[in-house]
């Protein structure tokens, strides 16, 4: 039948990549790094769907920028294309992409904002991408009035895991 | 049983409408340039053009090599034949063929786009030829396609053949990867494609295929080996190309990631006019252009074609992805449907942005670019955007001739980086033309 065809055909070594990617990932924003120190907190932290995060600190300021499991997936970044400070933006547009081996991967805003600096360290060294993207490989830095943990769709830590083995799954 | 008639039925109409396009408009070869002697402007581009392509001056120690430059001579003006001959490709099919086709016959009145949203597997056939219309459609299909948990299956196919033009990575320096006095002057399209990579060419003797997936199954070998299993003798490296058993890339792939899917395209080389078509990317004159920036670099390979017909590849390819997916729904883009599916703004906006100065340009990471006419005068432009945001002069004796370029950028205007927009502002002609041809040649 159909859905086995599927699942023996083209399914069965993808799904194991997959799992061995995942299970090496953190989702935590790395301690002591620009992202935890631009406040004395508590900082709230949040997940997209697409593999983004958003760490917001009390004062609204929110650093966003992409998993450990994307970088890992998508392999060595080779370029980071970024947005422009002053850029107004809506949740769910394009932000900027990551290249990596042949690959364009397009980055959402996981909220409305304007964006109030961008990691500009990425244009020479786009490898903290790979190195470190919960900390020093941050993407952009938006100011928002919207408090990231009434956003239903935005997932805790907790959820985000899930998803992830739910897509092995 | 797979029946693909209707596969080979449109691809025989890709065959017909190639050939057909032959005799028309001889008289825009691009060799023909009569009109432009006495004008000293062209001089420099008509010499590049000699050196090229021409059997060589006897000071020129050429001789050994006329022959092949003579042949590339033809064999370039019949690809630009082929080139201009491009509109009248996209026939509507007659009605006979219509009329063969009655199985498939229910699905024709639906659009484009409520095909493309039906759950099912596709595999997509472009008729057209226009590199923009492909690359606008291969976009719009992309972007409309839904796969949801309850209609994960989705998966489509696109095939796809384009006059001579080539196609730079989204994060790509045209300056830097092109040449592009030569493809401005024989007016080869030049576009920007939305995902990663390298520059490739393409010609009526390329197949370009999109296999487009979920972004979770995203992984670069997996199509690849696809057609790998689908030929005989050919083999997948981990970049995803495509090589011969000698190790010759035949084809070259990238990737784009976005809401949730993901995109492989690739190009396959077939029976492409690869001497010719690899002058286009043939930047060895320009050693005294120097480009730093941070813009994805294309990796040079030695390639060469398969040697099937087009349409036996698309065929076998077909076949594999429709053996894994037997309720494919098999989608053909005629001139009529893309004169449907161009009436969409969605659409429109996705070709426009393909044809504007600011996509194909402007979107190029910021760069500089030294420029050294002798060893009296280099010229450094600092470009953002594709703008010309500052330059610098290594010798205070020519800042008279670049004092009104100095003064308009002073001033705050948008200057392009296009030869045409800054010879203007520079007061030595020799200088100007220089920097003109340098830059890009646009006349």
């Amino acid at each position: 039948m159909f859905l086995r065809t599927v699942t023996q055909c083209s399914r069965q070594p993808l799904r194991l990549a997959l799992r061995s990617i995942s299970t090496s990932a953190s989702h935590i924003i790395t301690p002591n790094s620009i992202i935890t120190k631009y406040s004395a907190g508590p900082i709230t932290v949040r997940y997209t769907s697409e593999h983004e995060y958003i760490a917001q600190h009390p004062d609204g300021v929110a650093f966003i920028g992409i998993t450990k499991y994307a970088s890992d997936a998508l392999g060595d970044a080779t370029f980071v294309e970024l947005p422009e400070v002053g850029d107004e933006v809506l949740k769910g547009e394009s932000i900027g992409s990551v290249e990596s081996v042949k690959s364009s991967s397009e980055i959402y805003s996981p909220v409305d904002g304007e964006i109030l600096e961008i990691n500009e360290t990425l244009t020479d060294s786009p490898q903290l991408i790979n190195e470190d993207p919960l900390g020093e490989g941050w993407l952009a830095k938006i100011k928002t009035d919207i408090k990231i943990e009434s956003v239903e769709d935005l997932l805790t830590e907790e959820d985000y895991a899930k998803s992830l083995e739910a897509e092995e799954n | 049983m797979i029946n693909l008639r209707y596969l080979k039925l449109s691809s025989q109409t890709i065959r017909r409408s190639h050939y057909s396009s032959n005799s028309k408009q001889a008289h825009k070869l691009p060799f023909d340039q009569d009109h432009l002697e006495g004008d000293e402007k062209y001089d420099e581009i008509n010499s590049f053009y000699s050196d090229l392509f021409c059997e060589a001056e006897p000071v020129l120690n050429k001789a050994s090599s006329s022959q092949s430059f003579h042949e590339s001579l033809d064999e370039l003006n019949k690809e630009m034949k082929d080139l201009y001959g491009a509109d009248n490709l996209d026939q509507p099919h007659s009605s006979s063929t219509l009329d063969a086709l009655d199985f498939e016959a229910p699905t024709l009145n639906l659009s484009l786009l409520e095909r493309l949203l039906k759950p099912n597997p596709k595999v997509i056939l472009s008729d057209l030829n226009d590199p923009y219309k492909n690359l606008a459609i291969e976009e719009y299909v992309f972007n409309k396609l839904k796969f949801t948990k309850n209609e994960r299956f989705n998966y489509t196919l696109m095939f796809y053949t384009n006059s001579p033009c080539v196609v730079i990575g989204k994060n790509q320096n045209p300056w830097k990867e092109v040449n592009l006095p030569l493809l401005n002057n024989l007016r080869v399209p030049l576009l920007r494609r939305f995902s990663g990579g390298g520059t490739v060419v393409h010609d009526l003797g390329n197949v370009n295929y999109s296999y487009i997936s979920t972004r979770s199954e995203f992984d670069r070998t997996y199509f690849g080996s696809v057609i790998t299993n689908s030929l005989a003798d050919i083999k997948q490296n981990v970049r995803g190309d495509i090589l011969t058993n000698e190790g010759l890339k035949i084809s070259g792939s990238a990737f784009k990631i976005s809401k949730g899917k993901s995109l492989h395209h690739g190009t396959m080389l077939l029976n492409s006019n690869l001497k010719v078509l690899g002058q286009l990317l043939n930047r060895e004159k320009f050693s005294h252009i120097n480009i730093i920036g941070n813009s994805t670099d294309s990796v040079r390979a030695k390639v060469a074609n398969l040697g099937l017909e087009n349409d036996d590849f698309i065929e076998k390819i077909a076949d594999s992805f429709i053996h894994k997916f037997p309720n494919s729904d098999i989608i053909e883009v005629t001139n009529e449907v893309y004169e449907q599916v161009s009436q969409i703004s969605e659409f429109k906006d996705i070709e426009k942005r393909l044809k504007s100065w600011s996509w194909m340009y402007g979107n190029t990471p910021k760069f500089e670019m030294k420029l050294s006419f002798s060893p009296e005068l280099e010229v450094k432009f600092y470009i953002e955007k594709g703008i010309v945001k500052q330059f610098e002069l290594n010798n205070k004796k020519f800042e008279k001739d670049f004092r009104f370029l100095k003064q308009v950028l002073d001033n705050g205007e948008v200057i392009k980086f296009r030869g045409d927009e800054i010879c203007g502002y520079i007061l030595n002609d020799t200088i100007s033309e220089w920097l003109e041809n340098s830059i890009d040649g646009f006349s």
